[in-house]
């Protein structure tokens, strides 16, 4: 029985670290973040507790942190030196101005024969400090730069896919980015 | 989630009261996976079963180690969207004998962020030479949950938790099994993955005493 399972344990592991480099992310510590980052939220003034998230990509690395607050779910964007680079707030289709759902309704129909909401997140990016009173106090001003990452699932003749979408604030699409699912043979079988 | 939960404690509830059987062992497992044009797929999974341990609680008696069988299935289907529905068969080699196995079977798989659920309704009937016919009915519901971060990365790892219900009926004979199957995986690529914990499983208690078996669950999965 031991042999069975250092043998399984020991091919696991030649595999695994024969393997080229993938993206990963992982929560770190809050004492682990930079101190701009740290600073940021803190400057926000949100109560709810923050999970921080270190994601390294194939080029970059950037530090995340994700907040409940007040009933919305937001998450903070850094690059790896604790610069804001964007904040995103979960929300759901009927928040999206109603001109700037139609559009982005009726590109989508265009697009595919049938699809659903899956993720719609409002993207804000600028000046820190405009972000951040967007934040403190819920003004917009014109130096931030409101965007709706949209994603959803779609179904274009036999074709099933994921795919995020990027609109502008008035519903102009910015970019397109097909989602590769996981496979999922481990759970069907 | 409710009701896996409701399952798990009426499994431990009937197996704590349970004076019947145990026997324990490994099951290691090759599932290979080969997608074609169109969705369509096929399957083959090679399964073994060795026991280390045999024997009843009441007189504490244990047989040593037994080979116990071992499964190939082959199956073919078509996976549209997050449904699936495959179809095929399965030779077994046990006691000397073989038996064979026809598989009919239906998965959903759900993603949340993060996480998955994954439902699976199957049908099989298993023939052999000096038996009747036995037909199941099963129903599994199991959900993939990330060990590290907010989802499941190559060369991390994942929780895999598996409850199934199996009910059999061989002519006028009704029994039903129950499956706890808990395992820690790496996604050491999307098409390659490990897995290995426990797979304990629960039969014969509605009649008489309970049969108690726990197999070490070692799954390595390919796709392509």
């Amino acid at each position: 029985m031991l042999v069975w399972i250092v043998g399984f344990i020991g091919c696991g592991w030649q595999i695994v670290w024969a393997q080229p480099k993938y993206e990963q992310e992982y929560r770190i510590r809050p004492s682990e973040v930079p101190e701009a980052a740290a600073s940021f939220l803190q400057e926000i003034g949100w109560s709810s507790k923050i999970k921080w998230y270190r994601e390294e990509g194939l080029n970059q690395t950037s530090i995340e942190a994700k907040v409940k607050e007040a009933g919305s779910r937001y998450s903070v964007e850094f690059d790896s030196t604790g610069q804001l680079q964007d904040v995103e707030m979960l929300i759901t289709e009927e928040e999206i101005p109603e001109e700037t759902l139609n559009k982005i309704e009726g590109f989508l129909q265009k697009e595919h024969d049938k699809h659903r909401y899956r993720r719609i997140q409002r993207q804000f990016t600028g000046k820190t400090a405009a972000i951040l009173q967007q934040l403190q106090v819920g003004e917009a001003t014109s130096e931030v730069v409101i965007r709706y990452e949209v994603v959803v699932k779609t179904r274009t003749g036999k074709r099933h896919e994921w795919i995020e979408y990027l609109f502008s604030e008035t519903g102009e699409l910015l970019r397109t980015s097909p989602i590769v699912l996981r496979r999922t043979d481990h759970l069907e079988f | 989630m409710r009701g896996m939960l409701l399952g798990i404690a009426l499994l431990y509830a009937l197996g704590g009261m349970a004076q019947g059987s145990y026997q324990w062992g490994i099951l290691p497992s090759v599932n290979l996976n080969k997608s074609l044009e169109a969705g369509w797929r096929i399957n083959t999974k090679l399964e073994s079963r060795q026991a280390f341990g045999a024997g009843t609680f009441r007189q504490m008696d244990s047989r040593g180690y037994e080979y116990v069988l071992t499964d190939w299935a082959v199956l073919g289907g078509k996976k549209i969207g997050n449904q699936s529905i495959f179809a095929g068969g399965m030779i077994r080699r046990r006691n000397g004998q073989w038996v064979q196995r026809l598989i009919q079977q239906y998965a959903l798989v759900q993603r949340f962020s993060g996480a998955k659920l994954a439902h699976r309704l199957a049908t099989d009937q298993t023939f052999e030479a000096t038996e009747p016919v036995t037909v199941r009915l099963r129903y599994r519901i199991g959900t993939e949950l990330p060990l590290r971060g907010r989802k499941v990365d190559p060369r991390e790892p994942y929780f895999k938790l598996n409850h199934e219900y199996l009910n059999q009926w061989q002519g006028e004979d009704y029994e039903l099994e129950i499956r706890l199957v808990p395992v820690v995986g790496m996604l050491i690529t999307d098409a390659n993955k490990l897995e290995m914990g426990l797979d304990y499983r629960l039969d014969r208690f509605l009649a008489g005493p309970a049969r108690q078996r726990c197999w070490l669950s070692l799954n390595w999965y390919v796709s392509w």
